[in-house]
């Protein structure tokens, strides 16, 4: 799996996660994600490129989402393909953190203009 | 040498101690790892002598490769195996380097290389018998089949090299109830081990508070209520649960973060998925969790299983999901006691090469 780390304006992050998210990758993830949800007020995890998601992936998506809400952040999943969707929603994921399909929506959702 | 004799295989700690050593590491069936130094000489592996590293193992020919020293690390070569050598999952026609970290395998028995310091070496060592402890501790907790009553159940369970957290337990509530679950904690290793037990000594000793555990939707609020996930160190589990009402044939379940469970019954015995839409175990704080129920057919089955079962990579690099696993249930031919070995065989053959990625995890339940 690879990652990337956008930094966007007023203390926003977008993250591309890109390939399969299993446990071994998952410890990439760990550290910066953790680092991103205490340093940032909004944070958009781009989800379309990402083709696998295990359960400890889930485990950091939602350590992330506690440590940035408890704070009054946001943080929003953006366009996830049909299986992670399905993932998701089986999870519970969803409850936690909102799920959109464009740019726009998920900018909104953080609190930038769209 | 045998594997057997391996851990008699050890460097002299005053002049080796700072020196990286070349090191296979052999991952057996039960998932325990065995560590190998390698020297300077090219050494054969094989199912016999004259095979320097003897693995009594059928996928394996009398002498199935050679592994030799190539600069820095090692190389290892097919000796023309039956079953070939995989190095990162790719069948290797020529002699073919290994990093360190890299997995190869001869048939479906896997090796490990690794550089290391001797005293790396031994912590790693330490580390890995401390989980296959862990693992042999959550399974001594686990229930025995049952062949007879008012439910039977058998089950297959295969941990993986790590430990994942899977466990599961099954059995009589009061005289007119069953109940049962399954669940996965998120993660691997001794932490979700030690979660996956805590949660079976609960559940078996009956000491969850205010929690009927005849209703499923009050044992999974409970544990919701117990184990908030409110750092990274304390895991998600999903969960799926069930009690039985013998005399009604009524089962009432709760699924929590997890995949359905499916139900094989007369007349048309198409697999049918039991879920309800709750969210992980941990995930949310006082959140209340819905049940659904059905009334039972006699000779229905009741398939459980983890997501080791069908969250599992293909020879061909193909990762499976959910709908490719429920058509291998459609095939079973009906009750038995051997159908979870049965859907393991099923897994197994597609798998890539190699220990699978996860605990798998397949409990089977008939009600006759």
């Amino acid at each position: 799996m690879q990652y990337k780390i956008v930094d966007g304006p007023a203390e926003t992050a977008i993250v591309v996660l890109d390939g399969k998210l299993d446990y071994s990758a998952a410890g990439q993830i760990e550290m910066p994600m953790s680092v991103l949800a205490g340093s940032k007020k909004g944070l958009i995890i781009d989800l379309s490129a990402l083709t696998f998601l295990a359960s400890i992936g889930i485990r950091h998506l939602v350590t992330a989402a506690k440590a940035i809400q408890r704070k009054g952040g946001r943080i929003v999943l953006l366009r996830p393909t049909a299986s992670i969707a399905e993932v998701l929603a089986t999870s519970g994921v969803t409850e936690l953190i909102p799920v959109v399909q464009s740019d726009i929506e998920a900018r909104t959702a953080i609190g930038l203009a769209g | 040498m045998t594997t057997q004799s391996t851990r008699a295989i050890r460097l002299d700690r005053t002049t080796e101690a700072v020196e990286a050593r070349h090191f296979l590491i052999l991952t057996e069936p039960s998932g325990a790892r065995r560590w190998l130094v390698v020297g300077q000489a090219a050494l054969t592996i094989g199912r016999s002598e004259p095979a320097d590293i003897v693995v009594a193992d059928d996928v394996i020919s009398r002498v199935h490769c050679r592994i030799e020293p190539h600069g820095d690390s090692l190389q290892v070569t097919d000796l023309g195996s039956t079953n070939g050598t995989f190095v990162d999952g790719r069948r290797i026609a020529e002699s073919t380097p290994l990093k360190s970290g890299t997995q190869f395998h001869l048939g479906d028995r896997a090796f490990g290389y690794e550089r290391r310091l001797r005293g790396e070496q031994e912590d790693a060592e330490t580390l890995e018998r401390d989980l296959e402890s862990a693992s042999r501790y959550v399974q001594m907790l686990l229930p025995q089949p049952v062949g007879d009553g008012p439910v039977r159940a058998a089950w297959h369970f295969v941990p993986c090299a790590r430990v994942g957290g899977d466990a599961f337990g099954y059995g009589p509530i009061d005289a007119g109830t069953w109940g049962g679950f399954i669940l996965d904690v998120t993660g691997h290793g001794a932490a979700a081990a030690l979660h996956a037990v805590s949660i079976l000594n609960l559940i078996g000793r009956k000491a969850l508070p205010g929690a009927d555990p005849r209703n499923p939707a009050a044992v999974v609020a409970a544990l919701n209520d117990m184990f908030p996930a409110d750092s990274a160190e304390l895991p998600l589990f999903s969960m799926w649960a069930f009690s039985y009402d013998i005399a009604a044939r009524r089962l009432r379940y709760c699924s929590a973060g997890h995949h359905p469970a499916i139900l094989v019954a007369p007349p048309d015995r198409q697999p049918k998925p039991l879920n309800t839409a709750n969210p992980l175990v941990g995930m949310i704080a006082g959140r209340a969790f819905a049940a659904d129920e059905i009334v039972l057919p006699p000779a229905a089955t009741l398939y459980l299983f983890s997501d080791g079962v069908f969250e599992i990579e293909t020879a061909d690099n193909r990762q499976l999901a959910l709908q490719d696993f429920i058509p291998m249930i459609a095939k079973g031919a009906g009750p038995s006691r051997s159908e979870p070995q049965r859907l393991y065989r099923e897994v197994r053959a597609l798998a890539r090469q190699g220990p699978l990625a996860d605990d798998l995890c397949i409990v089977t339940l008939e009600f006759p």
